[in-house]
């Protein structure tokens, strides 16, 4: 299978696909394209052929019928779109990856004071949002 | 007896009439995941890795109960994120009661204090805390000091009311047996209904595969844990499924058995794997190719997985698929006092 053109964009954080292009060129690069999208844990922005760009969280992507679903920030909150998989021309791994740097051994490696200072902070934060 | 017998009759009936009907495909317990946003950040969890707008999304209770009326399951399990973050999780929960559904909410009881006047006791509902050890053990797997403490006061209000509590437990590489069976001697002081144990959760999405255990480790720490267990020890699993995870008995998965729906629908095929989503669970249990999973199927993404969502279902169906299975049954429960 021909892989997707893949480069990076200025944003491009090394050792997550954060910040990187997959160009969909034909099918088989668009369905690994969009395959990565739903695969991914943050937003991602899509070209279309009509030259609009969308950017949302891919959470669902079915190849027969070629549709991508999309939950559309909106404020806080966000509405699903379906869209067809067919117009999409590129796939921008835009919004910040959440899952990266976020394994057990990244947590164990950072120094003790480190791991203090970062389990304060998620606590603080979910006490501003009434969590704790 | 760690269940009710309502609740074990309940579940009987269910599977036997599913037996009876020929229906190879049934749900067993449907998990509602309401929500993904935590008030922990557990370092390789898989399911709170999201941007905030997903993170902020609920399921509305007539979601939750549409979910349940749809699936048809005699359990619920709601975890999440954390379920008590959940504005209407009363209401979700008050819902589900009236269904007659029995209800295992999953929390790590940092709000149960704050939260728990919200709820009656009830046989239908049952908090199942997360706990992952004793202190050192449990603090550092969720990553910050002092949960433990909150926790076991959590378990303390809501066992001194009369709620059925019962504490959830992942075990991960590097696990200490004796430690853990410390752990069942602290956790039944507390007079918790019972205890459930999983071996790590490998989710397709977790930021970290490296620490979950593979088969031969899993079933040769269990079989530490169990060996020579005590009296005192009560379980809220199926005897079957603790002689699975030791290796004693062999099954395959049966990922329909714990259907999973979240704020993006059914999820395809389980609860740890997320190849897809579908609107409905008709669709969930017609469309897909279940052949494709478990680990005879060879896929190597359910290669070591043990997880109880994937092997209890089995479990359960092999007591009542056969008599030999009945009779495996019995015994066990009769080894185990459950």
């Amino acid at each position: 299978m021909p892989q997707a053109e893949k480069h990076a964009l200025p944003t491009h954080k090394p050792g997550s696909i954060e910040g990187t292009t997959l160009a969909c060129t034909d099918a088989a690069s668009r369905q690994n394209a969009l395959q990565t999208a739903f695969d991914y844990r943050g937003d991602v922005t899509l070209d279309f052929k009509n030259g609009n760009k969308i950017t949302g969280f891919v959470f669902r992507y079915d190849e027969s019928p070629a549709q991508v679903h999309l939950f559309i920030p909106q404020g806080k909150d966000s509405v699903p779109q379906i869209f067809p998989a067919d117009q999409v021309t590129a796939v921008h791994f835009t919004g910040e990856d959440p899952a990266f740097g976020k394994s057990w051994d990244d947590w164990t490696t950072k120094a003790e004071k480190e791991r203090i200072k970062e389990s304060e902070r998620l606590a603080r934060e979910s006490v501003a949002r009434g969590e704790l | 007896m760690p269940v009710p017998i309502s609740q074990a009759w309940t579940v009987a009936s269910y599977v036997l009439g599913q037996k009876l009907r020929g229906n190879k495909r049934y749900p067993l317990v449907l998990m509602l995941e309401p929500l993904f946003r935590c008030n922990l950040a557990c370092a390789g969890c898989g399911k709170i890795q999201y941007p905030d707008h997903i993170l902020n999304k609920r399921l509305t209770p007539e979601q939750c109960w549409a979910a349940a009326d749809e699936c048809g399951a005699p359990m619920v399990s709601i975890p999440g994120g954390e379920p008590l973050i959940h504005p209407e999780i009363d209401k979700i929960v008050e819902g589900l009661v009236a269904r007659k559904k029995y209800i295992y909410l999953c929390t790590n009881a940092l709000l149960l204090k704050r939260k728990i006047d919200l709820f009656k006791p009830t046989k239908y509902l049952t908090f199942s805390v997360h706990m992952d050890g004793l202190e050192p053990e449990h603090d550092a797997a969720v990553c910050r000091d002092g949960t433990y403490k909150i926790a076991l006061e959590g378990i303390k209000e809501a066992v001194a009311r009369g709620f059925r509590v019962t504490t959830n437990t992942t075990l991960f590489e590097g696990a200490n047996p004796n430690r853990v069976r410390e752990f069942f001697d602290e956790m039944m002081k507390l007079k918790v209904e019972g205890m459930m144990l999983s071996p790590g959760y490998s989710y397709q999405k977790a930021p970290d595969q490296e620490h979950f255990l593979g088969r031969d480790r899993t079933k040769k720490l269990f079989q530490q844990i169990l060996a020579n267990r005590k009296k005192s020890w009560k379980f809220n699993l199926s005897p079957n499924f603790l002689e699975f995870l030791q290796g004693n008995v062999d099954y395959d998965c049966t990922p329909w058995g714990n259907p999973t729906y979240n704020v993006f629908g059914w999820q395809k095929p389980c609860y740890l794997l997320q190849d897809g989503y579908v609107p409905t669970f008709k669709e969930l249990i017609e469309d897909t190719a279940w052949e494709n999973y478990g680990q005879k199927s060879g896929n190597e993404k359910c290669r070591d997985c043990m997880v109880h969502c994937g092997y209890e279902a089995s479990s359960v169906d092999d007591t009542f698929g056969s008599i030999p299975g009945f009779a495996r049954t019995v015994k066990a429960a009769i080894a185990y006092g459950t």
